[in-house]
């Protein structure tokens, strides 16, 4: 296959791949790249090898203009729709050089627009897709560099093909400005030139470029490249991201985490996000072995306890006093994980009372390695990391703690209450705030009246025992039931409009109306009813579950995960036959999981596929990637890179620098010699006095040595002058033939030395240089021919010029070798 | 995009490495990603994408600065040419390195180093696809020269951007090769053939004939069958007890003295000069027929800017020296003419022809030109043996045939 054709079909392969770049980063609005990677395949076919679409240049030209002032319009937006017309714009340009005829100009065009397509694609996505999908295209990458040099060197070398390309590349704008032809009468006969040279292209020109050998040069390329890349992507500086990105460029996609609030009017797409929010692995405080369960663990936030009606939003309350104590190490006789989070430094977690709000399941106990300022708010049951309410403090990268682990037993929905149960403002907290339903009575009523309905009618549906009255327990999970087995809800991220009746509010609404939303939905409205028959409960939000990967052995959390939740309150007296109450000295607060689809379910099926595999393989790769690539910023670089570079090869080595270190090695050694010397030696003063000492030496060293280069043929002459050479046999000769030799002239064998000789004179006249050597030459050739071949001496004079020859020889070679550098 | 990269300006040169115009934008692109990820600090893949872009960079540079190390050039080319005939240059590559070099482009240059009015340096290049490790390549490229003159091919230089075009390494190889352009050749008329034959004087025409038996006797030899029984030596063949036959060397010797007065006026016109390289091609188709006839004793004396002069048998050496000499003979109008005919009849063989061919429209009669000739009376009783050929006057016309010059045709590849 010809070397043009194979350039052919890799330009429109790397077209092909970056245009797939942008499919893949413009996500639902992939058509047009989509397009433009067919169209990149169908320009091969119809263009190259066919020729039946080729584009005028006139009508290519016109239709980048119109393809500019297309996209013109949409640059009018926002930032990202910026970037879409950009990626657009590209996608024109490129279809229109597609189905141009292919000159070097149109090969480099679109080896730029496609590079042009990866670089917004780099602003488009951030995913581990485009990092796998740049190994193929650097491979297309290099292979068409390399066989678009190729075509290059032989336009250059082969004077058909040049003039061929040029004709295309040289067609004027519009035929009425093509010169015509000059008519001449003897129009067949032109002047011959006087030398006439044509180079021709090799047989195997185009056997060498496609065979195996060149691509495994590709390859070995490509690799090499591949190194480089990790090298200096990890080792290239980054500037900090406040300083000069802010001022130049501002911030793009600047990220929020959770929030510590529930609108429901306001569905966030946070539900929806793929965004990877903490890794969670959980493992045996003991053996350490990775925790894999069917169970979804609970990792909670914050705990919301007042609901505004107005904004319909659930918030956390205004507390007077919180019971705030540093993270305490576990009771003895509980079942206890270690669970280690490595968060996305990405995404900024959201603040708490007292600082950075931490995710964890709860009750979080501290282990040997956690952190000392991580603190528990025993009132809302929330982990934080300490701050200043002022400190712009991301949250940690990671953290440990233990935590409990009973996911199946009688218990594991029952989380112990730590909060004195005797505290004043605890008491009100629990008594009044949770209790509360939204404002006064009266407007609860008008309110949430079917909803109030709806929690008697459970209550009263629940069998009784005599007249014994259902315990608070059985009335929490009856209605927790009733979302969750009834069949009456639904659970969707999407309630359609005309479900739904805007006079009402959305809780009662949900419950009387529609019956349909998702767990904020549901937790909100479980924890009305609850508080409607006077059971303290509080809405908590966090994330359940995570996608477990087997290789990893971590549960991905993502954005998608985050859920709410209710928890009830209840006392001592209040809790459930079975469970031994001494545990519970303050009583518990029951976890309860009103949305139907959250219920515990396994997160994967563990079949053991290949595919299984894969997926935990790209999952494990995608975390791996977002943390050392994408959030590979100036801090982390610093962290990851720097620090364990300088701890493990400079540390080692500082004692090299350390001057009492120096100081004790030579006072030692001088001792050993005999020689005791008195520690003002060893002074600041004397330091610097061995080091001015040192400088000057490496001063004079320098000057001597570059005093020396520079005048040292002078010096040489002046010596010869002083102490001249008294005889000279016939080993001048070979001092010039060395001499030469340096120069680049080397004797053949068949030459005489006459021979040689004439030839580098002739070359030095050809050349221009070495003007002042010609005459010495061909004496000293003459004079050794003398002395070789006519067995005379030579006279006193010649005998005294022979020096001076030389050095002028060895003057001009060096100058001459000096210009060829 | 320029494929004439190399030749270009390169802003960075190390060591014979420089950029070429297409590493340049790639590397401007380099710094416009750079620029970009250190702006946008929070977009890491575009940092990625600066790190990937300088990889082949690197590598090009690694790969092409190690490439020309190991290669060692020669060239083969006949070392004596005609006008107009077409030739090939074939140019090997060694390499004694371990791993394969690859799109070696040799960029070699022929420019004329004497004759008359030098022409200014050619180049061509031609390209090495693969030249394997301890291996040798060879590959050639075609040349026509259409004026007589030394030629020098040479210093060539080695260049290469592979793998991606992006830097380029070249190393200049001192190799140089030297041709000579002969003359253009033509035909001498038979005209001129009657002048030599008839002209027979000097020393040849003072031998005896022998019939058949012509020349000195130089041995013996077994008989062979077609020699005639005349040669037959009875005596020796008695003793031997098989024919032999007596062996005569050819001594149909003649002395010839050929004068090239190529003579220019000051301010020459196009004739003037298609008239000097007229009598130098009658010169060289002359000395080459003379060669062919063999037998020949011949003076070449060249007269030009520098006035040459050659003596000896006509043989095949003789012919290659004498074309040598024609070809790098330079018309000019400074050369005495009158001393140089002087100083020939002076010092050539009695009786020797001389002849003359000038592109002056003069003869001998001239005593102002010869004075040096007409001012000295022996020499003046020698001017009989003396025959002026003056193509000023047209009396080439009659002894040499030039053939046309080759017209190329438009169709022709030209570079």
């Amino acid at each position: 296959m010809k070397v043009e054709r194979l350039l052919q079909i890799s330009v429109a392969l790397l077209a092909a791949l970056g245009s797939l770049f942008l499919a893949f980063g413009q996500g639902g609005n992939s058509a047009l790249p989509l397009l433009a990677t067919i169209g990149a395949f169908l320009s091969v076919y119809l263009t190259d090898i066919k020729g039946w679409i080729t584009l005028n240049r006139n009508l290519a030209n016109f239709a980048a203009l119109v393809a500019v002032v297309f996209s013109f319009f949409d640059f009018w937006d926002d930032g990202s729709s910026k970037l879409i017309a950009i990626a657009k714009l590209l996608i024109y340009l490129q279809v229109v050089l597609l189905f141009q005829p292919k000159t070097t100009r149109v090969y480099w065009h679109l080896a730029v627009l496609s590079l042009l397509q990866v670089v917004v694609a780099a602003a488009l996505d951030f995913g581990v897709t485009f990092g796998i999908m740049l190994i193929p295209y650097m491979f297309t990458a290099l292979t068409t560099l390399c066989l678009f040099f190729v075509y290059r060197e032989t336009l250059r070398v082969d004077p058909e093909l040049k003039a061929a390309h040029d004709a295309v590349e040289n067609r004027p704008l519009f035929s009425f400005l093509a010169k015509k032809p000059v008519e001449s009468n003897d129009s067949t006969v032109v002047s011959a030139p006087v030398i006439t040279l044509s180079g021709q292209l090799p047989g195997n020109l185009a056997s060498v470029f496609s065979s195996g050998k060149m691509f495994a040069q590709v390859l070995k390329m490509g690799f090499f490249t591949l190194c480089a890349t990790v090298v200096l992507f990890y080792s290239f500086p980054r500037f900090d991201q406040g300083q000069l990105s802010q001022s130049l460029g501002g911030e793009l996609g600047a990220t929020t985490g959770f929030k510590d609030q529930i609108s429901l009017n306001d569905m966030g797409h946070i539900l929806q996000s793929d965004r990877f929010v903490m890794r969670v692995r959980l493992s045996d405080i003991n053996t350490g072995t990775i925790i894999d369960t069917e169970y979804e663990p609970y990792f909670r936030g914050t705990s919301l306890s007042t609901y505004f009606p107005n904004s319909k939003t659930w918030i956390v309350g205004n507390l007077k006093e919180y019971h705030v104590t540093e993270l305490r190490p576990p009771p003895l006789k509980t079942n206890l994980v270690r669970q280690q989070v490595a968060t996305n430094q990405t995404i900024n977690f959201d603040r708490s009372n007292e600082g950075v709000l931490l995710f964890s399941i709860y009750p979080a106990y501290s282990s040997l390695n956690t952190a000392r300022d991580i603190v528990d708010n025993q009132t809302l049951g929330i982990v934080s990391m300490a701050t200043d309410a002022q400190a712009q403090v991301r949250q940690p990268d990671q953290y440990e703690m233990l935590v409990p682990w009973n996911p199946f037993g009688v218990d594991a929905d029952l989380i112990p209450c730590r909060n004195p149960v005797n505290n004043r403002h605890f008491n009100h907290y629990i008594r009044n705030e949770l209790t509360q339903v939204p404002l006064d009575k009266e407007f609860a009523d008008t309110l949430f009246h079917g909803l109030t309905e709806v929690a008697d009618e459970i209550v009263a549906g629940i069998p009784g025992n005599g007249d014994e009255k259902p315990t608070l327990f059985t009335i929490a999970q009856s209605m927790e039931r009733h979302f969750v087995l009834d069949g009456n809800y639904t659970y969707s991220l999407h309630v359609p409009v005309h479900m739904k009746n805007t006079r009402l509010d959305p809780i009662e609404d949900f419950v009387v109306n529609h019956r349909t939303g998702h767990c904020e939905f549901f937790a909100s409205a479980l924890a009305i009813m609850l508080r409607t028959q006077k059971i303290p409960a509080r809405v908590v939000v966090g994330y359940k579950g995570g996608e477990f990967n087997s290789i990893g052995g971590y549960y991905a959390v993502k954005q998608k995960h985050a859920h709410a939740w209710v928890e009830c309150f209840l006392s001592q007296e209040d809790l459930p036959v079975g469970i031994d109450k001494e545990d519970y000295p303050n009583g518990a607060w029951l976890r309860l999981d009103p949305t139907p689809a959250s219920r515990p379910s396994p997160n994967r099926k563990d079949s053991g596929t290949v595919f299984d595999t894969f997926l935990d393989w790209f999952d494990y790769v995608e975390l791996a990637w977002r943390d050392y690539v994408v959030g590979m910023n100036s801090e982390r670089q610093e962290k990851d890179i720097y620090k364990p570079l300088t701890d493990n090869l400079v540390k080692p080595f500082e004692g090299w620098v350390s001057r009492e270190q120096w100081a004790k090695f030579f006072r030692d050694s001088l001792a050993s010699m005999g020689i005791h010397m008195s520690d003002e030696w060893f002074s600041g003063f004397a330091s610097i006095f061995t080091m001015l000492v040192l400088l000057l030496l490496v001063v004079i060293f320098e000057l001597v040595r570059t005093l020396t280069r520079r005048y040292w043929a002078s010096i040489k002459r002046l010596f010869l002058r002083l102490f001249p050479s008294k005889t000279h046999r016939t080993g001048f000769y070979f001092k010039v033939e060395k001499l030469l030799a340096k120069a680049g002239w080397q004797r053949k064998e068949s030459d005489t030395p006459r021979e040689f000789i004439s030839s580098v004179i002739a070359d030095c006249k050809s050349r221009g240089v070495g003007a002042e050597m010609l005459s010495p030459l061909s004496d000293l050739t003459d004079w050794y021919y003398q002395i070789r071949y006519g067995g005379k001496d030579l006279a006193q004079a010649q005998q005294d010029t022979i020096s001076e020859h030389l050095l002028r020889i060895e003057q001009q070679t060096l100058a001459i070798k000096k210009a060829k550098r | 995009m320029s494929e004439a990269g190399s030749r270009m300006f390169s802003w960075f040169r190390l060591r014979g490495v420089s950029i070429t115009q297409e590493g340049t934008y790639y590397f401007l692109v380099f710094i416009f990603i750079l620029a970009g990820a250190i702006v946008r600090s929070n977009i890491q893949l575009l940092m990625i994408l600066a790190c990937m872009l300088l990889g082949p960079l690197l590598f090009n540079l690694w790969v092409v600065t190690s490439s020309l190390r190991n290669l060692k050039f020669s060239r083969k080319v006949p070392s004596l040419l005609s006008c107009d005939d077409p030739f090939f240059v074939e140019l090997t590559a060694k390499n004694t390195g371990r791993h394969a070099t690859y799109a070696v482009v040799i960029e070699d240059r022929l420019i004329q180093v004497e004759g008359y009015d030098p022409e200014p340096a050619q180049e061509v290049d031609v390209f090495f696809a693969k030249i394997g490790n301890k291996e040798e390549a060879a590959i050639s490229y075609k040349a026509c020269i259409r004026k007589r003159g030394k030629y020098q091919i040479g210093p060539l230089s080695a260049t290469t951007a592979f793998p991606l075009g992006l830097m380029r390494s070249k190393r200049i190889d001192t190799l140089v090769t030297t041709i000579v352009v002969m003359p253009r050749i033509g035909q001498m008329t038979p005209a001129w053939r009657r002048v030599i034959q008839q002209e027979k004087s000097g020393f040849a025409s003072s031998r005896r004939q022998h019939g058949l038996l012509e020349g000195d006797f130089y041995g013996l030899r077994e008989w062979r069958n077609g020699d005639p029984k005349q040669w037959i030596h009875w005596r020796s063949s008695a003793k031997q007890g098989e024919l032999v036959v007596r062996q005569f060397e050819k001594q149909n010797q003649q002395d010839f003295v050929l004068v090239v007065d190529a003579w220019l006026p000051n301010s020459p016109t196009e004739e003037d000069k298609d008239r000097a390289e007229r009598i130098i091609s009658m010169a060289a188709t002359a000395v080459r027929e003379l060669a062919v006839v063999g037998g020949c004793q011949l003076q070449l004396i060249s007269c030009g800017e520098t006035t040459e002069s050659m003596n000896g048998n006509v043989s095949q050496a003789f012919v290659v020296q004498a074309m040598c000499d024609l070809a790098v003979l330079v018309p000019t109008s400074h050369h005495d003419i009158g001393s140089i005919m002087a100083n020939c009849l002076r010092t050539s063989r009695p009786g020797a022809r001389v002849i003359l061919l000038t592109t002056r429209k003069i003869d001998l009669s001239d005593t102002e030109v010869f004075a040096a000739v007409w001012n000295d009376s022996k020499l003046r009783s020698e001017l009989g043996r003396v025959k002026t050929v003056s193509a000023g006057r047209g009396d080439d016309a009659m002894f040499f045939h030039m053939p046309t010059p080759r017209k190329a045709q438009k169709t022709e590849s030209l570079l």
